[in-house]
């Protein structure tokens, strides 16, 4: 899977939108948000193959 | 909202009665024996009797089918129906519906029309419970001079190489008989299938549904309504059709825990209807029963002389009407097969095709079926979850309403790898592509007096649109390869086609499809030569 570039410049800010939507959301609610936000990114991203690799990517970083 | 109806379907006992292939000394040898007089082994049976084929069924019943099932009559399945003569009736007698509505808790997350466009002859679906279905065929099978041996069992098949030589039970004792071809319709538990000790591969899904037939007099609309974690059913799935008869059936999904014994009990099933229709619902049941899905298949439905078709040979969830229609498109697929082998004019490797095709679609049906089973009832609690806000996100984002599967409805199979497709050498933007079934129109007009799908009689078919003088000797050409007669339908400036059908098949002058007698296109091409489509013929009948 390769590395996306195109828009996103600033990642730190987009890390620290998202550390605080979670913290904001609370332990109990973060995995609702998080499978929301999954799906929306699904929808986003618009490609089959990708969002398999991306489901694969994130499995086998789970496993090592 | 709802009135008791009291008038029950009361199903027909036929009875056993001795045959005279009982009182013979040695066995009675007939081309084709079928196990099961079910949808399927009917469907195949009425196929065969009507090329001409002498057809067994064994039957161990003596009646119909209890209780609805198989209620979902796809429209694939009603255009194979008409070919055979009962499309008419069980289209007249059920309930046409094409939309469907999905509910989550109290709100409508979503609806859908399957048939959106006019221009079919058959609807999207019918709802017609499946013993009237199988009435119907056999009515038409006693027409066409069917034998079905009621109240008889095959005990044993023992494939010879030239022939099976099967032993069936009777009230008077077991007879012999020697059949050519055996077909096993007999359904999901088998006993041919049990008795070869053939593996049945699958999941086993450990959930519980409830599935009753409720007589009522009712005002919701002929509609497919599908419900999660519904207000009168905490936590699981719900679904309501509507039937003939004002029989309306429901499915309720139950914890994997929960006793099939108790739910059963009518009083039991009438507290969770009442819930569901109101306190005032007046209602009387014609069948409980409880399921468990099962998504499995055998890994080839051709074994030496024996044939597997229906849930004998593979077996979804019902969600999704995947189950009889599949079936019936197993039958559709090998009568003609079996009828070009019995007769000699394909060998019998045409029989493999069918299991290769068929065992394509059952793939894809069992994919379907699993999916839809997984998303209804999630194993984990972080999968209901993902599910849960699936749903939530549904009622605001339309992308998300394409993820919710409440079972994506039955579809015919494109047999699009088939090796008896000739492939496109020629350009197409849409039309119907090789190994699709053929799409329905009107043929030469619009006010729906006559369809295309009409013309398919069981022989190979050639469609061409012709405004060419030298077509007549070319199709006369194209008689004089093949040593049988073809169907054809020439669309010219003296009887052109409508403008509908010229779009659905993207006709040009000369464009020609050729399809197989199952009303699939076995090629297609810009311009009517000859030899093209004789080679399309022969690879078709696995001749080439």
């Amino acid at each position: 899977m390769q590395e996306v570039k195109r828009a996103m410049s600033d990642r730190d800010e987009l890390y620290a939108a998202l550390v605080s939507r979670l913290e904001a959301v609370g332990d109990d609610d973060a995995l609702g948000f998080s499978f929301r936000l999954i799906l929306i990114l699904m929808n986003e991203v618009g490609d089959d193959q990708r969002v398999a690799a991306a489901i694969e990517k994130a499995a086998s970083a789970a496993i090592s | 909202m709802t009135n008791e109806t009291p008038q029950k379907f009361v199903r027909p006992h036929f009875g056993y009665r001795r045959h005279r292939d009982q009182d013979l000394s040695r066995a009675a040898v007939h081309p084709v024996v079928i196990v099961g007089g079910g949808l399927v082994g009917l469907t195949l049976a009425l196929d065969l009797r009507k090329r001409g084929v002498d057809v067994v069924v064994i039957e161990k019943g003596d009646t119909v089918s209890e209780g609805s099932r198989s209620i979902c009559q796809a429209k694939r399945t009603l255009e194979i129906w008409d070919r055979l003569g009962v499309g008419d009736a069980v289209k007249n007698k059920g309930v046409q519906w094409g939309v469907g509505r999905v509910f989550c808790q109290e709100d409508e997350l979503y609806s859908f029309d399957l048939q959106p466009e006019p221009g079919y002859k058959m609807p999207a679906f019918v709802n017609l419970q499946q013993y009237y279905c199988e009435l119907y065929l056999l009515d038409a099978l006693r027409e066409a001079g069917g034998d079905v041996r009621w109240g008889q069992t095959v005990e044993t098949t023992d494939d010879r190489g030239d022939h099976v030589a099967v032993t069936v039970a009777t009230p008077d004792g077991p007879y012999r008989l020697e059949a050519e071809w055996l077909v096993a319709c007999d359904g999901a538990k088998s006993s041919v299938r049990r008795a070869m000790g053939l593996q049945f591969g699958g999941k086993v899904f450990q959930d519980k549904f409830l599935i009753c037939d409720v007589r009522m007099s009712a005002s919701f609309p002929s509609e497919r309504w599908f419900w999660f974690d519904p207000p009168f059913h905490d936590g699981q799935t719900a679904l309501l059709h509507r039937q003939a008869d004002d029989v309306w059936r429901i499915d309720l999904q139950l914890d994997a825990q929960a006793d099939a014994d108790v739910e059963r009990d009518p009083a039991h099933a009438r507290r969770r209807i009442s819930a569901m229709l109101g306190p005032d619902a007046r209602f009387k049941f014609e069948w409980i029963s409880v399921y468990a899905f099962q998504c499995r298949t055998l890994d080839r439905y051709r074994h030496g002389r024996i044939v597997f078709a229906g849930d004998a040979a593979h077996q979804v969830s019902p969600f999704g009407a995947r189950g009889g229609n599949g079936g019936v498109q197993d039958a559709d697929n090998l009568g003609w097969k079996l009828h070009r082998v019995l007769d000699g004019a394909s060998p019998a490797a045409i029989l493999d095709t069918y299991c290769e095709e068929r065992r394509y679609a059952a793939d894809i049906n069992i994919g379907h079926s699993t999916r839809a089973t997984d998303f209804m009832t999630p194993k984990t609690r972080a999968s209901r979850r993902l599910r849960d806000e699936t749903l939530e996100l549904a009622r605001h984002a339309p992308f998300a309403r394409a993820l919710v599967n409440s079972g994506r409805l039955s579809e015919p199979a494109v047999y699009e790898n088939s090796r008896l497709n000739t492939s496109d050498t020629d350009q197409f933007l849409g039309g119907v592509p090789p190994g699709a079934p053929a799409l329905d129109a009107p043929l030469r007009d619009s006010d729906g007096h006559d369809w295309f799908t009409e013309r398919f009689d069981g022989r190979f078919m050639v469609l061409v649109e012709s405004n060419d003088p030298n077509d007549g000797p070319r199709l006369e050409a194209l008689g004089d390869q093949f040593d049988e007669p073809l169907n054809m339908v020439v669309a010219d400036d003296n009887a052109p086609v409508s403008p509908t059908l010229r779009e659905r098949y993207d006709l040009k002058a000369g464009t020609t499809y050729l399809f197989r007698p199952d009303g699939h296109v076995a090629g297609r091409w810009r311009s009517l030569q000859p030899e093209q489509v004789s080679d399309a013929l022969r690879r078709a009948a696995c001749l080439a």
